[in-house]
């Protein structure tokens, strides 16, 4: 059984003019212990589906879902206490910007205290014993005198260590990591991924890791989701994608950075990602997809199993007569394309 | 011939309160930096927050005034020019800035924008300089009908491309790109890198391009300076640099940088930056080296060139040789 199972997920923002939908069917599942990696650009809605898990979707958003379980518990039906309950203490999330994530007004001792108090039932020595544990384990040196600390007495890093300290305050079998280390620097970047990588694999706990950068994502997760227009365009097994990913738009972002290439001009993607509320008929990549036909300007391409995971696209790069098939569909504005 | 900036020993250093009755601390920002930058060269400063990139960037662009040193932009004396040539110094060095949402006004249209620098700077008329301006967008890749857009209707990367524009219609010969592609999404991230490396081709401009991002850095520079605490840790062609790095500090940037490969978790420097308020007694990195001798902690290397670059670590040579 699945630790985490989403199952056609949406999320849709309701306006006057138009409900524009972030999240648009998503389905995916996590297994105790995995490490997962969901990278796409911003407005892919990776961020957008893991709030949502969570049960965290700001107003105005409207979350439906056919199937949300974690552990065989069905969170759609959970009432709003019992949720908050699971949130922070069998599932937990970091975010982006640890300076805006914890409260500027208290002591990181006492944010630290607070979430243990809240979940389990200690004293409240003993919960500043395990606090104090705690930052020691995700390497504050000085623990004890950094108790008394106020988040802007401390750094970037050392914030995003206090963060990651309060999400495994109760030993979470998931940790959800939303862009933990984009605003930090990159010695630091690296120290806080190994923490992560050997929290979830000395503790067994599951780690969803979220990041627009497809290296950061490379080194840490087994198995990894491509996002796209809040859609997920391939799901398959690291080492598979990104060696020899199937869907363009994976192609295409991968051959995009910098690091990968030798030439002096960059392989781009041209235009833009559509905005929610204008995106596409078909496909969601096919405006900017050099393989789009007709078909795929009429048809949006279902998401299905192949090779080791899913794709979303009617021509992936691996099957053998893709050429014979997009050639028979004919070029776009042909017809389908306004 | 001279190079189009030359910079020697530029310093700066901020006067910080600490409190109401204690003494006012000294905070050594730019700390004696020397380089000289051509035309159509790009020359790249890297280092994590903190270092005094930005800070080297405000007094490339005269925005400040650097506490000591000397600074010659285009064969003119920056820093004491004679009579009325502060103006025409300030038309050859253009800034770009990291955060285009935070660069462009929300409340005037784009043509407004990139034209504004014509209206402060040359007597064109308003016909003249709108011809200028969709002439200049065209260059970066807009149309003449985002002419009379605001700045919210367009992306990150379209609105990166107006401040490029807006920087380049003065036609100057040296651009300061202060971090100016790391707030944009991979895909688009390169579109702007070959729209910079494009703009230098056509009309030779000189770059001093700043980044954290080594992979970035590897694409599109010339020259790479290594800033710690403000100081150079290490400078010289980039290929010296990548291929080769001497210095400590740089070995631990390429090896924390995911995806330039050499991953390990030995070469990730230990700690963080210490508070430059109180910057370490010998080698600046010393706190956070792991080749770290009794030596570094007492003695500040001094800058040597070596290899064909300059490095500033006791034990270069022995990088170097084995």
């Amino acid at each position: 059984m699945a630790l985490l199972e989403i199952e056609n997920l949406s999320v849709a923002f309701p306006s006057p003019a138009a409900t524009g939908r972030a999240v648009d069917g998503i389905s995916i599942a996590i297994s105790a212990g995995e490490s997962l990696g969901v990278v796409g650009e911003s407005g892919s809605g990776k961020s957008l589906t893991m709030l949502a898990a969570m049960g965290l979707v700001p107003y105005p958003g409207q979350v439906t879902v056919d199937r949300l379980t974690f552990q065989g518990r069905d969170l759609m039906r959970l009432s709003g206490r019992e949720r908050r309950h699971l949130a922070g203490s069998r599932m937990a999330m970091i975010f982006q910007d640890p300076m805006t994530s914890l409260n500027p007004c208290f002591t990181v001792g006492f944010q630290l205290v607070e979430t243990l108090r809240l979940h389990e039932k200690i004293d409240r020595r003993a919960a500043r014993r395990r606090a104090i544990a705690l930052l020691e384990q995700v390497g504050i040196p000085a623990a004890e005198s950094r108790m008394g600390a106020f988040p802007h007495q401390l750094s970037g890093g050392m914030n995003q260590r206090v963060m990651i300290a309060m999400a495994i305050a109760c030993q979470p079998d998931l940790l959800i990591a939303d862009e933990p280390t984009t605003a930090l620097d990159v010695t630091v970047q690296a120290q806080i991924l190994d923490l992560l990588r050997l929290l979830q694999r000395d503790r067994g706990m599951a780690l969803i890791l979220v990041s627009h950068n497809m290296d950061v994502v490379a080194e840490t997760a087994r198995r990894v989701v491509v996002m796209y227009s809040g859609q997920i365009v391939e799901e398959r097994d690291a080492a598979g994608l990104f060696g020899a990913p199937q869907h363009p738009y994976t192609a295409a972002l991968l051959a995009a950075r910098p690091q990968h290439q030798e030439s002096a001009r960059l392989a781009t993607i041209p235009g833009a990602p559509p905005g929610i509320h204008d995106r596409p008929r078909g496909c969601m990549f096919g405006p900017r997809c050099i393989w789009a036909t007709a078909r795929s300007c009429a048809t949006q391409p279902d998401i299905r199993p192949w090779m080791d995971g899913r794709i979303r696209c009617h021509y992936p790069l691996g099957d053998p007569d893709r050429t014979a098939r997009i050639a028979a569909d004919g070029l776009p504005g042909a017809k389908g394309i306004p | 011939m001279t190079a189009l900036v030359v910079a020697l020993g530029l310093e700066h250093t901020y006067e910080v309160r600490r409190g109401l009755f204690k003494e006012r601390g000294r905070l050594r920002a730019v700390g004696g930096i020397s380089f000289a930058l051509g035309a159509g060269r790009t020359l790249a400063v890297v280092g994590e927050s903190g270092c005094g990139k930005s800070t080297l960037a405000r007094l490339i662009t005269l925005i400040e005034k650097p506490t000591a040193g000397k600074l010659t932009l285009d064969g003119v004396d920056a820093l004491n020019p004679p009579g009325s040539e502060m103006r025409g110094l300030r038309r050859t060095v253009q800034l770009v800035s990291q955060d285009p949402y935070g660069s462009l006004n929300p409340r005037r249209r784009i043509g407004a924008i990139v034209e504004e620098p014509l209206a402060i700077n040359t007597a064109l008329q308003k016909r003249a300089r709108a011809a200028q301006a969709i002439e200049m967008l065209a260059k970066v890749g807009l149309g003449h009908e985002h002419y009379s857009r605001y700045p919210h209707m367009f992306s990150g990367g379209q609105r990166q491309r107006i401040a490029i524009a807006r920087a380049l219609i003065l036609r100057p010969k040296l651009v300061v790109a202060d971090e100016p592609v790391s707030a944009l999404d991979v895909s688009v991230q390169a579109q702007v890198l070959n729209l910079f490396m494009d703009l230098q081709q056509e009309l030779g401009l000189a770059y001093l391009f700043i980044s954290h991002d080594l992979a970035v850095v590897r694409h599109i520079a010339h020259d790479v300076l290594v800033m710690y605490l403000g100081l150079a840790m290490e400078q010289g062609p980039k290929d010296k640099i990548f291929g080769r790095p001497l210095h400590p500090y740089t070995q631990a940037l390429l090896a924390s940088t995911p995806g330039l490969g050499r991953r390990s978790s030995h070469g990730v420097p230990r700690g963080e930056l210490p508070s430059p308020l109180d910057p370490p007694k010998g080698c600046v990195f010393s706190t956070r080296c792991p080749h770290v001798s009794e030596r570094c902690r007492k003695e500040r290397p001094p800058a040597r060139l070596i290899d064909g670059r300059e490095v500033a670590c006791h034990l270069a040579e022995q990088f170097l040789a084995g």
